[in-house]
């Protein structure tokens, strides 16, 4: 086991609140469970390209305890990866400073599953930083967009941060995730 | 036409002209062994899918998670095949949970279930998710005690596939 060194990442206010709008957890916990994504994909990619041909170099039993086999198959000669790397990019719009502290912690992760993610990404840290920052963006957007459609504004600030501060502050504002849609069966 | 990168081939069409795409993220599992006494007591199940048929892009972690690995639009279906419903289950519901959005579909068990005491829940949504946001189906039964199983991995299954 072992920390996952993350120099820490800090979002801004207008951030947090986009983010709570559309989710019931926090950044904490969507950033960690992004992670297990990431860890699950490098693990199952490596051993889906590698196994056959590691199988074929082995003379005695195989373990598949991905803690044993992972390490063995990234040790192999020969044994290269893709390095993904997402081909989109994208940051928030923020006027706001970034003030709260998210990844104070880091991640606590297992050494195979260190290895398997620096085998498949090719940074697997920015990796991370951009599907959380990916995220934020998509729900600022979103927000601004539902924002715009309420007939209670006669007038909306064209600064995402400001427009998502004023409209979190009105007495009747609900998120998103407390007002779920319905499909009846 | 084969379209490729330097690595992999994305797009395939042979000479009988149908298109696949080996690498385009898409998984179907099925439930594994009985998941018994699960719900009934208003109890939120995460429902288990441990069979896989196939995860092409390995964005299902076999048992009950599938994380999008590029924000685009997803379709996903469930079936739920519960058995040990009463009378007295009169509500449930069982939830697609992805990328922050919850939907609900609605049922009356006590009052669906066939005589076996069984019912199956079925659904499907197509949905926009964010890259690395998760899905996740629950189950929850109310009104009664927890006695309701999962079962039968023949017509319990989760499955979900990048549309576009």
């Amino acid at each position: 086991m072992k920390t996952y060194h993350i120099l820490g990442h800090k979002i801004s206010e207008s951030d947090q609140k986009a983010f709570d709008h559309f989710y019931g957890n926090t950044p904490n916990d969507w950033t960690r469970s992004a992670l297990k994504g990431m860890i699950n994909k490098a693990k199952k990619n490596i051993i889906r390209v590698w196994f056959d041909y590691y199988r074929s170099k082995q003379t005695k039993e195989i373990s598949m305890d991905p803690a044993i086999l992972i390490p063995a198959i990234i040790a192999m000669d020969g044994f290269h990866s893709g390095k993904y790397d997402p081909d989109e990019k994208r940051s928030p719009e923020r006027v706001e400073s970034q003030t709260i502290e998210i990844w104070a912690d880091g991640f606590e992760i297992e050494d195979w599953e260190d290895l398997a993610l620096k085998a498949f990404y090719k940074d697997p840290i920015a990796m991370l930083k951009y599907f959380l920052e990916n995220n934020i963006a998509i729900c600022k957007k979103d927000l601004y967009e539902a924002i715009k459609k309420d007939k209670s504004y006669t007038t909306i600030s064209p600064i995402i941060d400001e427009a998502i501060q004023t409209h979190v502050s009105k007495v009747e504002y609900k998120t998103a995730y407390e007002e779920p849609i319905e499909i009846g069966l | 036409m084969v379209t490729t990168n330097n690595t992999n081939t994305y797009i395939v069409a042979p000479t009988t002209w149908e298109v696949t795409m080996p690498k385009q993220p898409s998984f179907a599992a099925r439930t594994g062994a009985t998941q018994a006494d699960v719900t009934g007591d208003a109890s939120t199940y995460t429902c288990q899918f441990t069979t896989e048929n196939y995860d092409q892009g390995g964005d299902f972690d076999g048992t009950s998670t599938f994380t999008a690995p590029v924000t685009a639009n997803y379709l996903f279906s469930v079936s739920i095949r519960a058995t040990q419903l009463t009378a007295a289950m009169t509500s449930g519901s069982m939830t697609i949970v992805a990328s922050g959005y919850t939907w609900y579909h609605l049922v009356n068990p006590g009052s669906i279930m066939n005589s076996a005491t069984q019912h199956t829940f079925a659904g499907s949504i197509n949905m926009r998710m964010v890259a690395a946001s998760t899905c996740i189906i629950y189950l929850k039964i109310d009104s009664g005690t927890k006695v309701v199983d999962i079962v039968n991995s023949d017509s319990s299954a989760f499955a979900g596939t990048l549309v576009n």
